[in-house]
């Protein structure tokens, strides 16, 4: 019994070392892809470089700093891998939140309408002008306040009304105000009369890192970090959640409290990713049940490796929407749901695993 | 520990369920509500374990307002032993029954050296100490009913109240869970089906029927050949045999 118990430890511990290991690598290996690509080595000397020049270690990298490679990985590739890295483990983390919040294999961190809400108002923006006040931040900021009135609506619909409330209701509710978005996104693009509108609106519905640039690093960050980091926190009361109301109950945890918390806080981490590179489906929903195969369902361990394989899995997403094409870059969106897919299918078919089935 | 309900009204939606029923269970007591389906017994411990609120009434544990304490107060009181549930994700047994200290963890704290104690003996006193690394939707009804006893036990509560958890065991555990949970020198609030389980280990009995309070008093008292008739609507001839009482149905023609 004891040395089964320290075998999953054990196990735990090399699939944790195994994704960081990963990430490193990811983050290094997938910088040298592009248009024009670059070895490995040189990615991590120019990186090793610049760091010892922030740290003023010392003045004998000047040259390799000043290459024009050096410029495409600094100034180009490097903030993009870094952001899909920030959004790919914000996504997962929230993916895994929504999962247990609404206790449904299904959800993802969409569900609640957010990303359809996010599409509306990034094409009121930019097919009508809205928030025009707001200058360069218009559509970002359409974009977010889409999303959050979207979930604040779907939660108002859940839980008033009559009967009770219930997880059921709250996914329903997320599913008709996500129809209701995506029709309405539809229509304006539909009614438009402008190109270049149209292609910026389908940027927000499939999503792209293509022009990320590090001014835009800094507030998914910071969000991702301290959020997540928060919900790294919350284990035992999101295990208990999976439970139901009524055990949740007899264990101490007021869910519908909580509940009420997690919403808020995973539709703020939705909504500033959305705000910053549209919507990217699949990796919400995917990575956390990849990652139960490994972990089980145990939030203490499932939380952080579905963070950090959220955050491989978009690196890699990423590469291949900038590679496969020549000169032509894939939305991030299109990319997701081809690889994952698929690959999702394998596992199903593969491994012993209920995805939530019972 | 005292467990008291006093004059307690609830109703599920506009349809009253239970009205009016007081009941008093004192130190180490084991007190069963019996009465036939749909006579408000799920409800009424329902209530007591806060999943449902009364409309008007009071419930103390050792004198104090229930409706008073947080959740995680009475969770380190009362334990609950009910049905069991389904639920779409999926645990190892140990973890489930890990679960049952909930109460008694901060945020971030681990399961230290001495709740995981707690924990392989709850799971030795079900049986399922060979079970602990399967997952719980692969265990029969009977196990999955084991498991989720074993938490209410690595919860280590004073008060113990069994929403009719006997309901997926076979005689033996049924028995041996009524033999368990008399040995844990808890209170006890059990809503019990079987007359003959409630004869043999209950120190007082309350009845419901239609949501009201019928009949209390002790086994031999109250379980009498007329009073069954009443209440459930069944012939039955009650024998006392070496001090204990069996009740026999008699089958009637509808």
């Amino acid at each position: 019994m004891g040395t089964m118990k320290q075998k999953t430890h054990r196990s735990y511990f090399l699939l944790i070392f195994c994704l960081l290991l990963g990430l490193v690598i990811s983050l290094i290996v997938s910088v040298g892809f592009g248009a024009v690509s670059i070895p490995p080595g040189e990615v991590a000397s120019v990186i090793a470089a610049q760091i010892s020049q922030s740290l003023h270690l010392s003045g004998y990298y000047e040259e390799l700093l000043h290459s024009s490679t050096a410029v495409i990985i600094l100034n180009i590739r490097l903030p993009r891998v870094l952001m899909a890295a920030v959004i790919g483990a914000g996504l997962a983390v929230s993916g895994t939140v929504m999962q247990a919040v609404v206790r449904n294999p299904l959800a993802d961190p969409y569900i609640l309408g957010i990303s359809s809400g996010a599409s509306v108002g990034a094409a009121a923006s930019i097919l009508l002008g809205a928030f025009a006040v707001l200058g360069n931040y218009a559509t970002s900021a359409g974009a977010f306040f889409g999303a959050f009135a979207a979930s604040v609506f779907v939660f108002v619909v859940a839980f008033s009304g009559k009967g009770r409330s219930s997880t059921v209701k709250l996914l329903l509710s997320g599913m008709a105000v996500s129809a209701i978005g995506s029709s309405f996104t539809s229509f304006l693009v539909y009614t438009a009369n402008d190109a270049d509108g149209i292609r910026d609106v389908s940027f927000w519905t499939m999503g792209s890192l293509a022009s990320t640039t590090w001014e835009m690093l800094p507030i998914p960050t910071f969000t991702v970090v301290i959020l997540g980091g928060f919900f790294l926190t919350q284990f035992r009361i999101l295990d208990v959640m999976l439970l139901g109301e009524e055990s949740a109950t007899v264990l101490g945890i007021n869910s519908n409290h909580f509940r009420k918390i997690y919403l808020v806080l995973t539709a703020c981490i939705t909504g500033i990713m959305v705000a910053t590179v549209g919507t990217i489906g699949f990796v919400g929903l995917i990575v956390p049940h990849i990652m139960r195969m490994f972990t089980g369902s145990d939030h203490r361990r499932l939380t952080p490796a579905a963070a950090l394989a959220g955050a491989i899995f978009l690196i890699w997403c990423d590469v291949f929407a900038r590679i496969f094409l020549d000169n032509i870059e894939l939305p991030i969106g299109v990319v997701t749901g081809i690889i994952g897919g698929p690959f999702f299918i394998y596992l199903m078919l593969t491994k012993r695993y209920g995805f939530g089935g019972g | 520990m005292e467990l008291q309900g006093k004059d307690l009204h609830i109703s599920i939606g506009v349809k009253q369920i239970v009205s009016g029923v007081s009941f008093h269970a004192s130190q180490q007591q084991l007190i069963g509500i019996i009465g036939p389906n749909g006579s408000g017994k799920s409800t009424l411990l329902k209530t007591v374990y806060r999943v449902l609120k009364a409309d008007s009434g009071t419930i103390l544990l050792d004198g104090k307002e229930l409706s008073s304490m947080t959740l995680r107060e009475s969770a380190q009181k009362l334990g609950v032993m009910s049905q069991i549930n389904e639920f779409n994700f999926d645990f190892t047994v140990e973890k489930m029954v890990r679960m049952g200290r909930t109460p008694y963890k901060q945020l971030m704290e681990p399961d230290h050296p001495d709740d995981l104690a707690l924990v392989d003996s709850a799971m030795q006193q079900t049986g399922v100490t060979h079970l602990r690394d399967r997952d719980y939707s692969t265990l029969s009804g009977g196990e999955k009913q084991r498991v989720l006893i074993a938490r209410t036990l690595a919860q280590q509560t004073p008060c113990l109240i069994l929403d009719e958890p006997t309901n997926h065991l076979d005689i033996k555990y049924q028995l041996q869970l009524m033999e368990l949970v008399k040995s844990l020198k808890c209170t006890v609030i059990a809503a019990i089906h079987d007359l003959n389980i409630a004869a043999m280990y209950c120190d007082y009995l309350y009845a419901l029927k239609n949501g009201k309070l019928v009949g209390e008093g002790s086994p031999q008292s109250l379980l009498t050949e007329a009073f069954i008739q009443e209440v459930y609507e069944v012939s039955a001839r009650v024998v006392t045999d070496r001090g204990h009482q069996y009740i026999h149905y008699i089958p009637t023609v509808f």
